[in-house]
């Protein structure tokens, strides 16, 4: 039982830390309309998981939907894990179900919404899970930050595969990576953020979320968030955005 | 001031592209009637207008394929302050090789560093006065069907009797889009306002991927 209670313990001490912040864009300011994202953050029993969505702006509850993907998300990411031993592409099939009961009475058409989903797992390690616009990003350690997501290829601003839009589930990107020696950081973006990133300096990107705001203490580390994603500088920028972060103690 | 400094460094310094191509016939034919003295005045028209547009929601790209005799990029993307600068009338010689052009075109489109996923959906316009003299329906099929041309903006311009409606018909997105059909010089430039009016509607739009159809033949009565 002392054994049990230690290894718990362990488990515990190494979870890692999370946060991230959904502001609403100008469009949506302009137009009366509320933040149409969502973004989550859980920790379980060893285990911890991000997840954000992007509801689609044409669709009349599209902030419903994104909140149910977050809670779906959040929902199979905690199945996942009780069996770690199975992999990513079963998570999607559970969280596209746990969608569908959660967006009800509404028809899921009027929900659509993308949804990215970051598990991590003390021994089983690390999960991710995709669908539609937005960018997860990995880092271990000073390595280069790598892309886990996945883009269409003839994708156009605002023309996205979602929850709710007629798919397949091989259109899910999914990834799954043994949990390597801290420091690890693992970031999701939706499409307000991820295109305006310029691809040479992600890893600029991920430093100034891993340097500059995770060390923040308690608030002010959301205000920072925040403020940055509200004062985003690309002209024009119109969106939504949503980042969520996941990173080693 | 450090976000701010540290935000600049990793995104992108301006606005969404809006990409506009421009496939032109410069064939032989063109030299008739003045044609292409009128074409080459109404593009340059349509670039001083689009460079005095403020980017505050899109920077409008355009680029230009001409045909005739052979296949070349005229102009290439750039914004449209640049574009302005770089343009270069037209000369009309040789044949009229469609298929190489939309061969072409297509190349462009899919090249993710000229066209990033980033831009807002492009417009095509295509303009010509005859007969492709390739193979063009394959090239067309293959162009219309692919991911990024398939969500294009597409819009077409016949220039006189001989023109090919049909084919012109055929690279536009809808049966119900119509071709507009240029009869004198004087119709080339009032093409190249609808094209203008369409483009800078969108680029001023809250939502500048939404294509609104704008019928060519109410053109008369828009106002600037």
């Amino acid at each position: 039982m002392k054994s049990v209670t230690n290894r718990k313990r362990a488990a515990q001490a190494a979870l890692p830390d999370f946060f991230g912040a959904a502001v609403q864009g100008p469009l949506h300011k302009k137009h009366g309309r509320p933040c149409e994202d969502a973004w989550t953050g859980k920790e379980f029993a060893g285990s911890a998981a991000i997840a954000i969505s992007d509801g689609m702006g044409s669709k009349a509850f599209a902030a419903r939907g994104a909140q149910a993907a977050c809670l779906s998300a959040r929902r199979a990411a905690r199945l996942w894990t009780t069996a770690p031993s199975v992999g990513p592409e079963w998570v999607c099939r559970w969280l596209e179900a746990q969608w569908r009961f959660a967006i009800a009475p509404h028809e899921p058409q009027e929900c659509a919404a993308t949804c990215h989903l970051v598990a991590m797992h003390h021994q089983a390690g690390l999960i991710y899970a995709g669908l539609g616009d937005g960018m997860a990003l990995f880092q271990a350690g000073n390595q280069p930050v790598h892309c886990l997501s996945a883009r269409r290829a003839g994708d156009f601003v605002n023309e996205s595969l979602a929850l709710g839009v007629n798919h397949r589930m091989t259109d899910w990107a999914h990834a799954q990576l043994p949990l390597p020696q801290a420091p690890w950081i693992a970031v999701l973006v939706t499409d307000g953020i991820a295109d305006d990133l310029r691809p040479d300096k992600l890893d600029a990107f991920v430093k100034w979320l891993r340097d500059e705001i995770s060390r923040k203490p308690g608030n002010k580390r959301l205000t920072a968030l925040r403020r940055a994603l509200r004062e985003w500088p690309t002209p024009g920028h119109l969106d939504d955005k949503t980042l969520a972060v996941l990173l080693s103690a | 001031m450090k976000n701010e400094i540290a935000m600049k460094e990793f995104t992108v310094n301006q606005a969404r592209p809006l990409p506009v191509f421009l496939l032109l016939d410069a064939s032989g034919s063109m030299a008739e009637n003045s044609k292409i003295e009128a074409l080459n005045r109404a593009v340059g028209e349509m670039l001083a207008t689009f460079a005095t547009e403020p980017d505050i929601r899109a920077t409008i790209q355009i680029g230009a394929i001409a045909f005739g005799g052979d296949v070349r990029v005229h102009l290439p993307l750039l914004p449209a302050e640049e574009a302005k600068g770089k343009w270069r009338p037209l000369v009309a010689q040789g044949n009229t090789p469609l298929g190489a052009t939309l061969t072409q075109l297509q190349k462009m489109l899919e090249d993710k560093v000229l066209v990033p996923s980033r831009s807002y959906r492009p417009t095509l316009v295509l303009v010509s006065d005859g007969q492709p003299n390739d193979e063009w329906q394959l090239p067309l099929k293959q162009l219309l069907e692919s991911a990024r041309a398939s969500k294009a903006a597409r819009m077409a311009m016949a220039i006189g009797a001989d023109a090919d409606v049909q084919m012109l018909q055929s690279f536009l997105n809808s049966p119900e889009s119509k071709v507009f059909q240029a009869h004198q010089a004087r119709d080339i430039h009032k093409f190249f306002k609808w094209v203008t009016m369409s483009v800078t509607v969108r680029s001023r739009s809250a939502t500048p991927d939404k294509i609104a159809p704008i019928d060519p033949l109410e053109i008369d009565e828009i106002r600037y």
